[in-house]
């Protein structure tokens, strides 16, 4: 995820974009009548004309975007045009669309490549599904198919409408950004597109431990009561109850929350998920037990254990009456941004979602962060986020170009990824530079980065495509390691204008940046991994949602003292009895036939 | 009228006005629940603290929707379709109920036709073939993709014709016998006369085409030619990110609840506008025509 500088959209007036319309030659000649001196333009690679370059040469506080180079046998020579579905929304310059913008135009010099959009979709579920259902019933698969649904994956498999890419990948992949990026976990980014040993399709990995928790906590409340950031559950809990005791929240009296929680214990935002690690244990997760089996983790006696705590601590009012009833991001803004709660465990990014809403509620608000408590027995243990996400990328059976789309791919994932070649997008579309009136200038001396800036999801592929697919999941700490290490170290008066931006960060983008770090660093040692990971089995479909509901049921009776603890011994049972034990057969039956 | 002044009809007139007037509150509570997040601050709308009055007063929300392409492309996407999908609906209603309307003996064969339609209206070819047709006639991403299919609502038409047929045929028998032509009695008498119908089926599809979000949703393969509906339909589905990868732009809808409130009233608004002129026409019009001498 990238960082956003203040801004807002409705700053940019269309005219912001005019002098984009402008060609090379005439941009060229308009800003020697303007400022009598020729522009120097960064070197063209090859042929590549430098008014496709990205980056900003010419400024006096720009910089320059180093391309890599050019892919052997490239660009093609004709220019070859593949179809391929995109997933969208998107939003381009006037003139500008998704078959024609910066991206597709560098892209063709570089490759030889012209894309041409199949069909595209937005976020929806249903929507990604639809439209791939249609295009296998009207026989018109595209060339190349963007973050296909595991459903629709296997259906294609089924029917063999995907290319086998063995081979060409094993020929042409680019050894660092493609192969090496996507080695991690043992070859776990494979585990969708490696298909009985064969690559029938490229992974859809996202960003490194991006969901993992840390303890976020209030240090002046810490400081207030006289304590420091708690290790162990147990301190966590006497932390907690200190700040409910003293009552520092905001709001009316007796309102504070010890710990924010949400509707589900294990999820993406003030999540429960490192208590129930703490004993060894991830509800709802499936884990190989000491017999090579895997075992559901929920009917598990240790679950029964973090039950009879979480249900003690709702009894003293850690927890909020209703925690039962609020989404995650209602806890991030009602509690964490209302500062009626001062500890959530949650992942790196909550220093841009909830904590800002905090301190701009209470300047005086501190944050700090801290490790994951460990469990009595020195457990320390969280829900592992997996960069591997239930999508690939796969080519249409019987496309001839799948080596240039490879090459295509390895090019961009070395332009985007790499720290060293300064790609910050391109001007007009990601940043724009303001003179000091504020109005558009390209040779203006204030940086002003776009809303949302998501620089690399204009172009075909994983690194570029939209829902920011990389091939390199430690791409987020890889920059904020360059930029620590290699911007820091440039003297102050000769740091260009984006070094500045993202070095002068405020309090909670430093935070961002050390627990970002410290989470992928320890990202494949605490992390308790799923390792069912395929399609839901036969009765998981049938009796699945009713099991969830009465395990769900079941938590949230016996935290909030509605059901006795007992209770979920008669769960277990009915869990078993109501086809979990059938599924647990079934998931097995995969499991075994994987190794 | 003679009214009944018992206590009891008093009392059960007025558990029925209470009863109503609650409806009614009900069918506006979330309207007006939409409204107040719509005007609120990012933080408290998205918080859930919001309920009836908005917090933290701000248009900003307004000025963001206003100014969002996509917003805007999308919202001229769906008047273009109204405004051309309801005159095209209207004109082929109006064209094909008018000889339906007549005899049987004026108008040889007319049951076959009638048959034709009802069957139309009861059977359909189902989604894929449909769509074949619709990529086949080269509609894909085009406005013709969303009104053609439905050019003829052939149910409004047969409310069309039960409405011309209640028209008495003496009025149509001296314009004939003056020298009048169908065309002229179409013009010049039955749409007169038949204009609450027409309002309340102008109505009808205007709101029909307002709303529909499917089929754009099937025949844009572009997703930047989604019409209103089918644009808001992808950004108010509620996301869970639990088992998905954390998008910096899911991250932005998650916290945008205000912003989404915005454009569900800006998308709401202009349909609603709508409604008090023909809602006079709309009362009598919906039972004229179902009623026949």
């Amino acid at each position: 995820m990238n960082r956003k500088l203040p801004f807002k959209t409705s700053d940019l007036k269309p005219s912001r974009r005019d002098f984009l319309r402008l060609s090379g030659a005439s941009m060229a000649a308009m800003m020697m009548a303007r400022y009598g001196v020729p522009p120097v333009f960064a070197q063209g690679m090859g042929d590549i004309p430098a008014e496709l370059h990205p980056g900003s040469p010419n400024n006096p506080r720009g910089w320059t975007t180093a391309l890599p180079p050019i892919p052997e046998g490239m660009p093609v020579d004709p220019p070859v045009t593949i179809t391929g579905s995109r997933r969208g929304p998107w939003e381009f310059a006037d003139g500008d669309d998704i078959e024609n913008s910066n991206f597709t135009r560098l892209n063709a010099a570089v490759t030889g490549i012209i894309w041409k959009l199949a069909f595209s979709w937005t976020d929806n579920e249903e929507e990604v599904l639809q439209k791939y259902n249609l295009a296998i019933a009207s026989n018109e698969l595209p060339d190349f198919m963007e973050t296909v649904p595991l459903q629709i994956y296997g259906e294609l498999l089924d029917n063999d409408l995907v290319e086998d890419i063995t081979e060409v990948w094993d020929a042409v992949a680019d050894p660092v950004w493609l192969k090496e990026a996507w080695s991690f976990g043992g070859g776990a980014a494979w585990q969708h597109a490696d298909v009985n040993g064969r690559k029938m399709s490229l992974p859809h990995t996202e960003q490194a431990a991006q969901n993992d928790k840390l303890l976020w906590i209030r240090q002046d409340w810490l400081d207030a009561v006289g304590m420091s950031i708690p290790t162990t559950i147990d301190e966590l809990y006497q932390v907690a109850k200190a700040f409910v005791d003293a009552d520092l929240g905001a709001g009316a009296e007796g309102s504070t929350i010890g710990i924010a929680a949400a509707n589900n214990p294990v999820t993406w935002y003030s999540s429960l998920d490192p208590i129930f690690g703490a004993w060894g244990v991830m509800p709802g997760y499936w884990t190989p037990n000491e017999g090579g089996d895997l075992q559901y983790n929920s009917v598990l006696p240790e679950i029964k254990e973090v039950l009879a705590l979480l249900r003690q601590w709702y009894a003293e009012g850690i927890f909020a009456q209703d925690y039962f009833t609020l989404r995650p991001p209602q806890t991030a803004f009602g509690q964490i941004g209302a500062n009626t709660c001062g500890i959530t465990m949650s992942p790196a990014f909550a220093a841009l979602f909830g904590l800002p809403d905090s301190v701009t509620n209470d300047p005086s608000a501190r944050w700090t962060w801290g490790d994951i408590p460990a469990g009595p027995t020195g457990i320390k243990k969280k829900a592992w986020s997996n960069p591997v996400v239930d999508s690939v990328f796969c080519f249409r059976k019987g496309f001839e170009h799948v080596d240039l789309v490879l090459k295509q791919i390895g090019w961009w994932a070395e332009l985007l990824q790499n720290p060293e070649n300064r790609y910050h997008g391109f001007e007009g579309t990601d940043y724009y530079w303001r003179d000091d009136d504020g109005e558009v200038d390209p040779m203006g001396a204030n940086l002003d980065l776009a809303s949302g800036y998501d620089g690399n999801k204009h172009i075909w592929g994983p690194p570029g495509t939209n829902g920011s697919a990389l091939t390199e999941p430690r791409f987020e700490t890889n920059w904020i390691k360059h930029r620590r290490e290699v911007w820091a170290n440039v003297p102050e008066d000769e740091r260009d204008a984006y070094m500045e931006a993202f070095l002068g960060g405020d309090e909670l983008s430093v935070l961002w940046d050390d627990a970002n770090v410290f989470a992928v660093e320890r990202w494949e040692l605490d992390g308790i991994r799923n390792h069912f990971t395929t399609f839901p089995t036969r009765t998981m479909e049938r009796a699945g949602a009713s099991l969830a509901d009465l395990e769900a049921e079941t938590f949230v009776n016996i935290i909030t003292g509605q059901a006795s603890l007992d209770d979920f011994d008669s769960f277990a049972s009915d869990w078993a009895a109501g086809g979990g034990d059938r599924i647990t057969d079934e998931v097995n039956e995969w499991w075994h036939g994987q190794m | 009228m003679i009214r009944d002044s018992s206590w009891f009809s008093r009392f059960f007139d007025g558990f029925n006005y209470v009863l109503l007037t609650v409806f009614a509150l009900l069918c506006l509570a979330p309207m007006v629940h939409i409204f107040a997040v719509s005007l609120s601050g990012r933080a408290p709308a998205t918080a859930g603290f919001v309920s009836f009055w908005p917090i933290d007063f701000t248009l900003e929300n307004y000025e963001e929707v206003m100014g969002s392409r996509t917003f805007s492309r999308s919202f001229i996407i769906s008047v273009a379709r109204v405004l051309s999908g309801t005159s095209l609906n209207m004109f082929l209603i109006i064209l094909t109920a008018y000889p339906l309307s007549k005899t049987p003996r004026a108008f040889k064969g007319r049951a076959i036709f009638v048959w034709f339609f009802v069957f139309a209206m009861l059977f359909n070819g189902g989604l894929i073939p449909t769509f074949f047709v619709v990529r086949n006639l080269g509609l894909l991403n085009t406005l013709g993709s969303l009104i053609l299919p439905n050019a003829l609502p052939i149910f409004s038409m047969i409310l069309m014709m039960n409405f011309f047929r209640s028209v008495p045929k003496e009025l149509e028998e001296s314009a004939f016998i003056d020298g009048a032509s169908h065309w002229r009695v179409l013009w010049h008498i039955y749409i007169p006369l038949s204009l609450p119908a027409i309002a309340t089926l102008t109505l009808l599809s205007a709101v029909n085409h307002w709303n529909a979000w499917f089929d754009a949703l099937i025949y844009m393969t572009d997703v930047a030619n989604y019409p209103m509906q089918t644009y808001l339909r992808t950004i108010v589905v509620e996301l869970d990110l639990t088992n998905v990868g954390i998008d910096p732009r899911d991250l932005q809808r998650l916290s945008d609840r205000a912003i989404r409130g915005a454009q569900i009233i800006v998308a709401t608004v202009p349909i609603l506008v709508v409604y008090p002129f023909l809602q006079r026409y709309f009362i009598s019009g919906i039972v004229l025509g179902a009623v026949k001498e």
